[in-house]
């Protein structure tokens, strides 16, 4: 009943923000009340002062009476609460040692929890700047699951034959292929590049941020151009518009610039400086790949592309891998002379959270542990002074003070408490995300993810708060 | 008195308001002394249930309340019954018709 609803808080609100005036009206009322009861006992004969006595027996006395319809509505809470904290506030503040070391203890412990929450948060849950990212999946030799690669020829295969594919893009690897002397004006610098099929980009499902992506046509003619990456760009070009056009030499061969890629896009590389044609790449015209398999050579020499591929909507990637295996056997007969067990499909996030996952998994149990004991250090804290305000709570109960909402008085004090430690604590998390970020590793954490307190770490912080105030008395 | 006045069974005294308002409207004293006068004395109403029960219904809609001159001249609240408070009291009496039916059929059984 909705109405019957906005009618009670109206009337609550009321009683709220005008007691004095709601106050008098009740006020008036009773008197009235008892006055009629009064008249009738005198009429029976008594006298005035016995008949306001026996009313007061028969019938309850105006103050207590005007208690009972006060605590009745449920505006009588809010201010109940409200007498709560500024007496919670008062007793905190007159013993700051413990105030302090409770607060300073509970900061502790939530600040390093919403640290490590937020590093979990942006490296394992928060989504991958690319399309629909749980559909893009690395394929790699089932052994060397971490940086497989193929011959080219086998990715045309898997491209040209599989259908649980909608696309399969193909880039050198990262070592010795893509790494180039770039040089544009300055000194020359020795970077990582990405040498990427054109189907890259549209695959990613990521356009430029400035500029322009290269066609299908530029990697089959083998034209020279460069998309740079936001980093570079700020770097060597100050972000200005006209580099775009600009000719920047990649290992001595000029190339001109064509766009930008967003900040947040990282891939296949961390340090990824720009990304050129597959076809420009200095070893693409190795005669090595040309002819026959050279036994003298190890397999790597020849497998120096990987694969990222994107599964059509209908696709799983248990169906995917057995496909794409049951193609390789079939075109490559001999492939486990090659020394390969076979291709194992592995999903964009976890490759690119491998290490980190377990890692981060392990710290935050760790520091929830801490948490766990800052919380009960405090609440110990919180028992001793318990013992030394017996007396205090004796002459509440004494008074009338009903057991729940003794209890209600102390819960009041751990939340205004942990309210304290969280506000602490969020600062100490924000120190702290800064000196985990410096001192992780940097390919610890993978390149996309962008590590800062935000709303839902913040959510976290308060959800440990409420429930370390619910833990404690 | 023989019997001393006994308290009201828990949740009744807004049933019995309302019906004692479905005459007409009523200040709270009348109100305590009709509950008392109907019941033949068997129920006795404190100002404290009373006035809760008041509040309570008032903020549900089903009495509204305005203040009038008594017959012996002094303000008081009068307090009287709404559609919805009239539609309640129905329910309630058929409700509660039926539980004693029952109450007594559950004790009356051997």
């Amino acid at each position: 009943m909705p109405m019957s609803l906005l009618r009670s808080l109206a009337s609550g609100l009321r009683s709220l923000f005008r007691r004095s005036h709601v106050d008098e009206e009740l006020d008036e009322e009773l008197h009235g009340f008892l006055e009629m009861a009064t008249d009738e006992k005198m009429k029976q004969g008594m006298s005035r002062k016995d008949a306001l006595r026996a009313v007061r027996l028969e019938r309850g006395s105006i103050i207590v009476t005007k208690e009972v319809v006060w605590a009745a509505g449920w505006e009588s809470l809010v201010e109940t609460c409200w007498q709560d904290l500024r007496f919670a506030a008062r007793t905190l503040r007159k013993s700051p040692g413990f105030a302090a070391v409770a607060v300073l203890m509970l900061a502790v412990g939530i600040g390093a929890n919403s640290a490590i929450f937020s590093v979990m948060q942006a490296v394992t849950l928060r989504p991958l700047p690319y399309k629909h990212p749980e559909r893009l999946v690395l394929l790699a030799d089932s052994q060397d699951a971490a940086s497989g690669a193929f011959l080219f020829k086998d990715i045309e295969s898997f491209k040209s034959q599989s259908h649980s594919f909608e696309d399969i893009a193909a880039y050198y690897r990262d070592s010795g292929f893509s790494r180039v002397v770039l040089t544009s004006g300055g000194e020359p610098e020795f970077v990582q590049g990405a040498f990427v099929s054109a189907n890259f980009f549209p695959l990613m499902g990521v356009g430029p941020a400035v500029g322009r992506v290269f066609a299908t046509e530029e990697e089959s003619h083998r034209d020279r151009v460069v998309v740079l990456s936001y980093g570079i760009w700020m770097r060597r070009f100050g972000g200005a518009l006209d580099a775009i056009g600009k000719m920047i030499q990649i290992d001595g061969m000029p190339s001109q610039i064509i766009g930008v890629m967003p900040a947040t896009f990282e891939f296949p590389a961390r340090d990824q400086q720009f990304w050129a044609p597959l076809t420009t790449n200095r070893y693409c015209d190795d005669p090595a790949l040309t002819t026959n398999i050279d036994p003298g050579h190890t397999r790597y020499f020849y497998e120096r592309w990987q694969a990222i591929g994107r599964l059509s909507p209908s696709a799983t990637i248990i169906q995917a891998q057995t496909e794409t295996n049951a193609l390789f056997r079939r075109s490559e007969p001999g492939f486990d002379k090659r020394g390969m067990a076979g291709i194992t499909l592995t999903p964009l996030r976890v490759t690119l959270t491998r290490n980190t996952r377990l890692a981060l998994i392990v710290l935050f149990c760790a520091v929830t542990l801490v948490l766990l004991i800052s919380c009960s250090n405090v609440a110990n804290l919180l028992l001793a002074r318990a013992t030394t305000r017996e007396k205090e709570f004796a002459l509440r109960t004494a008074l009338g003070a009903r057991r729940a909402r003794l209890v209600r008085l102390l819960m009041v004090e751990s939340l205004v408490l942990a309210i304290a430690g969280a506000a602490l604590g969020i600062f100490i998390a924000w120190g702290g995300l800064k000196l985990l970020v410096a001192a992780m590793p940097q390919d610890l954490i993978p390149a996309e993810t962008v590590i800062a307190l935000n709303a839902p770490v913040l959510l976290f912080t308060l959800g440990i708060a409420a429930l370390t105030a619910r833990s404690q008395p | 008195m023989a019997e001393k006045p006994s308290d009201l069974v828990q949740g009744t005294l807004d049933m019995l308001i309302l019906k004692t308002l479905a005459l007409e409207p009523m200040h709270g004293y009348g109100i305590a002394v009709r509950i008392e006068q109907m019941s033949k004395g068997v129920f006795r109403v404190n100002a404290g249930s009373l006035f809760v029960a008041f509040q309570r219904l008032q903020r549900s809609g089903l009495i509204r309340s305005e203040w009038k001159a008594t017959e012996n001249s002094r303000r008081a609240k009068y307090y009287s019954l709404t559609a919805r408070g009239r539609e309640k009291l129905n329910s309630e009496t058929r409700e509660w018709g039926r539980q004693v039916a029952a109450i007594t059929r559950v004790l009356e059984a051997s």
